[in-house]
């Protein structure tokens, strides 16, 4: 079609790195705060004390079970009327919504990745009178991890993707700016694409340290 | 004073009742072989010695610490972690199936625990681990991986790595079951010289050969209790109990479909395995 206007993308160029940039670290935060409290919520609901069971598969149960634009829109609105929480910027709220939600994906993932691992290895370690934190460190989470890479990465993907969501309490991410120079252009086509082609060139990046890890955590044979 | 000491001890499982009250000694440098049908109990007993099973009665001492013991009015009293940590230092595990951790060599393997449980310092325990994986046969087996050992290497890394904590007592748990036939006699090797040495074995199998040649005694359990023990050849060539017998005769008829088998392993392992056969006469041809 004669009438497409793809120079748009150039001169809007700068503008979409910097959504691109805010985007990365939504993603990023999200992404650590999602695993550390995924693996704390793992290692709960493996607990042998039980009131730390129940709160974990709460947790699970209650954000697998909402809409991420829900729990985003509770940390942008609610989290922020909290007495010690009033300091969250917008953005800062954007990443603890998003980490909150994809907090409940990861314990699943990581619970699964230590419960493949063979019971004998919990067995043998502790006929050796290793301590739980030294074999669950040295000897259970090393063989999980190539268990959990795949689905893990998988997941992390998604969540790089939901980030646009955040474009839903006003941060100017990759989408958002691309809607904002789409309403100002009228070249909503051009943009869009250009913006679909950066998330794909960042999802396809992930897959580097996926297979970096697989390689690094496959079983000598 | 007895090694081990076990008595009344009794396990259940839900509603299932695998040990009824079983009582035995096991003194210092003794060998002793577990026989008897499966799910008889034995390994169940075996695990309740290093507590991988937590026993639901009775009282186990081994090398004079107490891991448990009933109280008067019925309930357990178990020693606190550390203690039964400290008790498992001493008490080496072979199991059977291997359980290796499969992302170590063989001499991380072997290291790991020493190392971690005993602050022993990584060159003194490499140098150890060496020292083991040579007496078991696999000097040369030091970098590999599980994956890439047969059965029978595995287990006998698997020994090496039990070793390496200088135990003052071993449990063997039906160690030759998962390798190959022709491969259970470098096990069995092993452990015979281990015998010799002085180590105090308690070894549950289904290697009548290993439990005539090797064992000081032989318990043969069913239905959760010992019905029988004594002198290996006392139980295995005269038994008294009338399940003994059967369980015997069972076992040793098996053995003319095992012969080819065991001819192909003769030449490996003939000064340690007394073959079924020679165990008795009872059996020939009835």
């Amino acid at each position: 079609m004669s009438d497409w206007d793809w120079p748009v993308v150039g001169r809007s160029w700068d503008l979409l790195m910097e959504g691109t940039k805010l985007t990365l670290q939504l993603f990023a935060v999200s992404l650590i705060l999602a695993t550390l409290l995924g693996l704390i919520l793992a290692l709960m609901r493996m607990s042998s004390i039980s009131p730390l069971r129940f709160i974990s598969a709460g947790y699970v149960w209650v954000f697998r079970g909402i809409p991420v634009f829900v729990t985003l829109l509770f940390a942008f609105f609610v989290a922020r009327d909290l007495p010690g929480l009033s300091w969250l910027t917008p953005i800062q709220a954007g990443m603890l919504g998003l980490g909150v939600d994809a907090a409940a994906y990861k314990a699943e993932i990581i619970r699964a990745g230590l419960l493949s691992v063979d019971p004998g290895q919990h067995e043998a370690s502790e006929a050796l009178g290793m301590t739980k934190r030294h074999y669950m460190r040295r000897i259970i989470v090393p063989q999980s991890i190539r268990v959990i890479v795949p689905t893990y990465m998988s997941n992390s993907i998604l969540l790089l993707k939901a980030t646009s969501v955040a474009v839903g309490i006003g941060l100017v991410e990759l989408t958002g700016i691309t809607r904002q120079l789409s309403n100002s252009t009228f070249r909503p086509v051009e943009l869009f694409t250009a913006a679909a082609v950066i998330y794909l060139v960042l999802t396809t990046l992930l897959v580097v340290p996926q297979e970096y890890l697989e390689r690094r955590f496959a079983l000598k044979t | 004073m007895a090694l081990v000491n076990v008595s009344g001890l009794r396990k259940s499982f839900g509603k299932t009742d695998v040990l009824k009250g079983v009582d035995f000694q096991v003194e210092r440098g003794e060998v002793i072989s577990i026989i008897g049908p499966s799910g008889s109990g034995k390994t169940t007993m075996l695990r309740c010695v290093n507590l991988l099973e937590r026993p639901t009665g009775g009282r186990i001492e081994v090398d004079s610490r107490v891991l448990c013991e009933e109280q008067a009015n019925g309930s357990m009293t178990f020693a606190d972690k550390a203690a039964i940590r400290e008790a498992r230092e001493h008490i080496g595990m072979v199991f059977q199936r291997f359980n290796l951790f499969p992302h170590m060599t063989a001499v991380e393997n072997v290291i790991e625990a020493p190392i971690a449980v005993k602050n022993v310092p990584k060159p003194e325990a490499t140098a150890r681990a060496h020292e083991l994986l040579e007496a078991v046969g696999l000097g040369h087996k030091g970098d590999s991986y599980p994956m890439q050992l047969s059965g029978g290497q595995q287990q006998r890394v698997a020994i090496a790595r039990a070793l390496a904590m200088d135990p003052t007592l071993m449990l063997f748990d039906e160690v030759t079951s998962a390798v190959d036939p022709e491969l259970a006699g470098e096990i069995l090797l092993v452990m015979k010289r281990l015998a010799e040495q002085g180590m105090t074995m308690l070894v549950v199998t289904h290697e009548m050969g290993f439990a005539a040649e090797v064992a000081d005694r032989v318990l043969f359990i069913d239905h959760g209790r010992i019905v029988e023990q004594g002198p290996a050849a006392d139980v295995l060539q005269n038994p008294s109990h009338e399940r003994t017998k059967a369980f015997l005769h069972a076992v040793l008829d098996r053995a003319p479909m095992e012969a080819e088998v065991e001819e192909a392993a003769e030449g490996l392992v003939d000064d340690l395995l007394v073959r079924p056969e020679r165990i008795g006469g009872d059996d020939d041809g009835s």
